[in-house]
């Protein structure tokens, strides 16, 4: 025989002997596979993914309108009378501007985190009581779905994709006297509060709040990375409280990111990630490659999966990525490898 | 087990048919899917959820998937790049650094001795190495259809089952005669 045939038997003998040796592997590991219970835990997973997409969903989707009319119009009807509705809301947390406070005395509404509780709702309606709030209205979960089925009639994608308990109820103050009353920075650091919107312009002349950028010290962005509007802070606009944190490593162009990437995470939940890229990083909702496998049109807006989370991009292209699920090692990893993308 | 000998497909070949059930299919494919998995990461532990991460994107758009003309083809495919991008992020946790090809054996970390001789002598092999291996020693793949799946040449295919079978044949080899000399020991210790 010659030396091709040689090769060639022998060859076959490996191949043969590798087929037994994979036929040994299957053998080994099926004794080791319990299905039904991998099946039970990933219906328990889906239902868990679904409840998590409909909700950002539904967040992406009042941003993008937020982000054009304000959430006054998207969540909350003005009163009749009221001449503007506010175009940006009032900052978070207990910093105030006096354009702030100057517009929440003509009247406002505070919307509650979605998850609130009953005992948190009671405590919130009896500070405002407290507070002298005359004419205080309480918006209930089905009054709200009300509004955003009539806001979204033309949207059916956004419709199916919501949920009554995803959208935030809320306490509607429409008595001015009483809104001026009301100790505002108090109330927003109540549990169960998301924030307070006011219902009418209430100031000819508004100075530019904090709102309008991250404030410095929470941001990991340059001030030369550009911004675009409407989403300067998408914090303010996700009804989930998201607080911007330094990823080690992240800003300045030496970390993952690089020097316009800002990251944020949900307070009380280290699973959730959120990291946007506003400006030239070098990603984009074409980069993503591979990693997209789905994407879904919605008003401009789109949205698909990577591995840890989705991703969602304005018309415009910018996005933000958010992950759930994940710790930040893994976060990390992932946010690196698009940021590797041809 | 049923051996996986359904075809390859590429996006020109699905074809619309009546959704199967999901559960059905999570119940027939699953453990096959998990040896796949084992085969491309080398590792049995991580198998199971790089296919439960897959069946939860097949699970997502079952409307869609479940009426393709092999379901089990698309989250192949998923299984497969899940378990290459699992393999390059234990490379790059450093825990592969406590493995080291010497003098043809391999030396594994002390959690990995559980595993079978199979996965171990795998992890001496490249993640796509592993990758043409299983595809056309495990699932059957020609070597076309190996080549489409991972994006590669044939050629490249060709050179990845054979520089993987010799160097895999032989490391069994010597696992298989070094199980022979202690059998042999053994025999020869007892009275």
């Amino acid at each position: 025989m010659d030396i091709d045939g040689s090769e060639s038997t022998m060859d076959e003998a490996d191949s043969e002997r590798l087929r037994v040796a994979y036929r040994d592997l299957q053998t080994q590991v099926a004794s080791t596979v319990d299905t039904e219970a991998g099946l039970d835990s990933m219906h328990d997973r889906a239902t868990a993914g679904r409840r998590a997409r409909r909700s950002i969903a539904a967040a992406v989707a009042v941003a993008a309108a937020v982000a054009v009319v304000g959430i006054a119009v998207v969540l909350g009807r003005s009163n009749a009378g009221d001449d503007v509705v506010a175009d940006h809301g009032p900052p978070r947390g207990a910093s105030t501007t006096i354009a702030d406070e100057c517009s929440l005395g003509r009247g406002a509404r505070i919307y509650l985190q979605p998850t609130a509780t009953d005992e948190q709702i009671a405590t919130i309606r009896a500070a405002l009581v407290a507070s002298g709030a005359h004419g205080l209205d309480y918006v209930d979960r089905a009054a709200t779905y009300r509004e955003f089925r009539d806001i979204f009639h033309d949207q059916p994608d956004l419709l199916a994709a919501s949920r009554p308990e995803d959208l935030p109820t809320s306490f509607r103050v429409s008595d001015p006297d009483a809104a001026g009353r009301i100790d505002w920075p108090a109330m927003r650091s109540l549990p169960g509060v998301l924030r307070v919107e006011p219902l009418a312009r209430g100031c000819a002349s508004m100075p530019a709040g904090p709102a309008a950028v991250p404030s410095a010290a929470a941001s990991t962005t340059p001030a030369d990375c550009p911004t675009r509007p409407g989403l300067a802070d998408l914090g303010k606009l996700l009804p989930t409280r998201f607080d911007p944190v330094p990823l080690p490593g992240a800003g300045g162009g030496s970390g993952i990111g690089g020097p316009c990437t800002r990251h944020w995470e949900v307070p009380g939940d280290p699973g959730t990630h959120v990291t946007e890229f506003v400006g030239d990083s070098g990603v984009t909702v074409s980069s993503l490659g591979g990693a997209v496998v789905e994407a879904a049109g919605l008003d401009g807006w789109s949205w698909g999966h990577v591995e840890d989370g989705l991703w969602l991009a304005d018309p415009s292209g910018r996005f933000v990525v958010v992950g759930y699920g994940v710790d930040e090692a893994e976060w990390r990893a992932l946010i690196g490898e698009l940021i590797k993308q041809p | 087990m049923e051996a996986a000998t359904l075809p390859l497909l590429g996006r020109e070949n699905r074809v619309q048919h009546p959704t199967m059930e999901f559960d059905d299919f999570y119940r027939r494919e699953f453990t096959g899917l998990v040896v796949l998995a084992a085969a491309v990461t080398g590792e049995r532990q991580g198998a199971e959820d790089i296919v439960q991460e897959s069946m939860l994107d097949a699970h997502r758009r079952w409307d869609r998937i479940g009426s393709y003309d092999s379901p089990r083809g698309w989250v192949r495919r998923v299984v497969i790049q899940r378990a290459l991008k699992w393999s390059r992020r234990r490379l790059n946790e450093g825990r592969a650094a406590l493995r080291s090809v010497a003098g043809g054996r391999i030396v594994s970390g002390a959690e990995d001795r559980r595993d079978p001789d199979l996965l171990e002598a795998l992890r001496s092999l490249p993640a796509k190495q592993r990758a043409a291996m299983a595809l056309h020693y495990l699932e059957d793949a020609s070597v076309a259809d190996t080549a489409e799946m991972l994006g590669v040449s044939t050629g490249t295919v060709k050179t990845h089952l054979s520089r993987g079978r010799r160097q895999l044949a032989g490391l069994l080899r010597i696992d298989a005669d070094d199980a022979a000399e202690d059998g042999a020991a053994d025999g020869n210790g007892r009275p």
